[in-house]
């Protein structure tokens, strides 16, 4: 009678018996086929090892004494390629040496022969236990290993999509342009930013207003991980929404830094608290409002000096008081600073923190790069756990000798144009590699203004190039009155070195690259490839909101 | 800038490719090679560190419309860098061969 708890563990395995007596093998047969699924047979060792590599059995039973090979032979052949399966050897007579043998082979059981069904039963249930047991073992380890597998494979998505929303959230909309003040300069936003992790505590946003204000938010959520980043977060997606449609008057921003930080207020726990900075530059009416809250100082360049602004206002918590404004005008500032807290704590190699040398470095720089830069030349930015972010508000085209060109629309106009600016450089000091690879973001902005402003050609350019006809309209272009480029060349110093800023107004109307990419990225699309030659050859380069002027910036000399 | 001819399917540029002038006259150089039924052009550039976009459109142009196969062998790193920013390493069968 079958044991029903063999026939529990045997269900869905195989085996192999490995007999040469014909009325034995019979024997066996009918023993094990009511127990296994799948039954092999084979009369002597060597078949068994053929059978054995074929089936690939869970279980092999074998006699020992069998003629061409016997069991030990065979379980010697079968071993050096497979350690595991078990094996049950029949024998009528076991000698020492063939015991120890068959022990150090692994042989789970021995039965003596004549064989009883009871014997052969036992032990059957106790191999087929043992297996059963090893491949519930498995399953659990491959269950943990799917588990770990999919916890690894959420946690990555979600650590993605954290960082897409951080990036959909926290964003500069004046990346690749600045706002035009009048017909003379204006002002750009130079970023960077330095995060220690994802949904970083440091927030931003930058957005200009239809009316040609900028509008500006910076937060430091004190703390670390995602308590500290969900504050910063929610908190700019406040001010963008409410930034839009933020009325061009004094109250309108009063509400908007009001609103802002009372929405920190509200989304704070008791013990949170919450710096941050909100802003607004007025480039028309030179002046600047803003509300800090427990951020550091401004820093402004004003007439070639630096002025500290502190905030009036502590860091915002669930029981903070009204807020107040702070309003400065703008005349003769060429420079503000704005940054978190991770900037300026940031510890020197030479004792005291980074704050002491701001200003210095400040004055020193020309973009958010450079001054980054020189603060990894006194700090080890490795040993800062703190985020950073500084936005630097530089006035565009300041300097003290102006010189105004222009020339015909048509390619040896642009031609000319190039050449005689790029003497005049020279003339002025400017040399070496940076003069070569301003020639080259010249050049490109010439052919810009040339194929946008007064050829026209906008989101046809690659057609043109490719399907023809690009060549012919470029060379049969005629000047014309009216469909001149314009170039101010501007050039300053920055403690002593050479600052060369160069703006193109094409008489176009305005092309806008970013719709003009066509589904393809800025650096792969026709229209943007221009622009990110431009960013690899200069320290700045932006356009203006409509897209009818472009602006490049380069520093000369150490 | 330079621009050498070297039989009948290759071009070395020396010096730095920066002007309107520079795009034109390579340009110029490039078709004349295709105009004598080039198929394949080699395309050496020695020392520049960046290729205006007036020269990649050209260059598209010959091997998207033309169907030349182009080698060009960069020997700036930065050159190569830009390319491949562009994702034009491939389409103009970029080599570097920047030390």
């Amino acid at each position: 009678m079958t044991n029903p708890l063999l026939k529990s563990y045997a269900t869905g395995l195989s085996v192999l018996y490995v007999e040469d007596d014909p009325i034995g093998s019979v024997l066996i047969e009918k023993m094990l086929e009511p127990l296994f699924d799948r039954v092999y047979a084979a009369r002597d060792g060597a078949e068994g090892v053929r059978q054995f590599h074929l089936q690939q059995p869970d279980i092999i039973v074998s006699d020992l004494m069998m003629p061409i090979m016997d069991g030990i032979g065979m379980l010697r052949e079968i071993r050096k390629s497979n350690q595991k399966t078990p094996v049950v050897l029949m024998t009528a007579s076991l000698e020492h040496v063939h015991l120890v043998e068959a022990i150090n082979l692994g042989v789970s059981k021995f039965l003596a022969k004549p064989l009883r069904a009871e014997a052969l039963q036992r032990a059957l249930l106790a191999v087929t236990r043992e297996l059963s047991l090893e491949r519930v073992a498995e399953q659990a380890r491959q269950q943990e290993v799917e588990l770990l597998t999919y916890r690894n494979r959420y946690h990555s998505q979600q650590v993605e999509l954290a960082r897409a929303k951080e990036r959909h959230i926290a964003g500069n909309l004046l990346e690749n342009r600045y706002m035009q003040a009048d017909e003379a300069g204006g002002w750009l936003v130079d970023l960077l930013q330095q995060p220690r992790d994802i949904m970083s505590g440091d927030s931003y946003s930058v957005i200009p207003t239809a009316d040609n204000r900028l509008l500006l938010f910076l937060a430091d959520a004190m703390g670390h991980g995602l308590s500290a980043s969900v504050t910063s977060m929610l908190t700019t997606a406040f001010f963008n929404h409410s930034a839009t449609g933020c009325a061009c008057n004094h109250l309108g921003f009063a509400h908007l830094a009001s609103s802002t930080m009372r929405f920190a207020m509200r989304n704070l726990l008791e013990d949170e608290v919450f710096s941050s900075l909100v802003l607004e530059l007025d480039p028309l009416q030179q002046v600047i409002r803003f509300a800090c809250c427990g951020m550091p100082a401004l820093l402004l360049v004003r007439n070639g000096q630096v002025e500290r602004l502190r905030g009036l206002n502590p860091p915002v918590s669930a029981f903070s008081p009204p807020i107040q404004l702070q309003e400065l005008s703008l005349e003769g500032v060429t420079a503000i600073l704005l940054a978190t807290d991770g900037l300026g704590d940031a510890p020197m190699r030479t004792g005291g923190c980074y704050r002491d040398r701001l200003a210095d470095d400040l004055l020193a720089s020309a973009t958010a790069g450079e001054l980054f830069a020189r603060y990894g030349v006194y700090c080890d930015d490795a040993d800062n756990d703190d985020d950073i972010t500084l936005l630097r508000l530089t006035a565009i085209g300041v300097g003290q000798k102006q010189f105004s060109y222009s020339a015909p629309g048509t390619l040896a106009g642009v031609s000319s144009l190039q050449s005689y600016v790029s003497r005049q450089l020279e003339q002025e000091g400017a040399k070496g590699e940076k003069l070569d690879a301003l020639d080259l973001a010249l050049s490109e902005a010439l052919m810009n203004a040339f194929e946008h402003g007064c050829l026209k050609i906008g989101v046809d350019k690659q057609r043109l190039i490719l399907e023809g006809g690009y060549d012919e309209l470029v060379m049969a272009a005629e000047a014309d009155t009216g469909n001149e480029i314009q170039l101010k060349l501007t050039l300053g110093s920055c403690q002593g070195r050479l600052q060369v800023w160069i703006e193109v107004i094409d008489p176009g109307s305005g092309f806008d690259a970013e719709a003009g990419l066509g589904g393809n990225s800025a650096a792969t699309a026709p229209s943007g490839r221009g622009f990110a030659i431009m960013k690899r050859s200069v320290d700045l380069v932006r356009r203006n909101q409509v897209g009818n002027r472009l602006v490049l910036m380069q520093m000369f000399g150490e | 800038m330079e621009i050498r001819t070297v039989g009948s399917q290759e071009l070395v540029v020396t010096g730095i490719i920066k002007t309107i002038d520079d795009s034109m006259q390579l340009r110029g150089e490039l078709q004349k090679l295709h105009d004598g039924g080039a198929k394949s052009i080699t395309l050496r550039i020695e020392d520049s560190f960046a290729l205006p976009s007036a020269v990649i459109g050209y260059l598209m142009k010959l091997v998207n419309r033309e169907k030349v196969k182009l080698t060009l062998l960069a020997g700036d790193k930065r050159l190569c860098e830009l390319l491949d920013e562009l994702q034009l390493a491939n389409v103009f069968g970029v080599s570097c061969t920047a030390r």
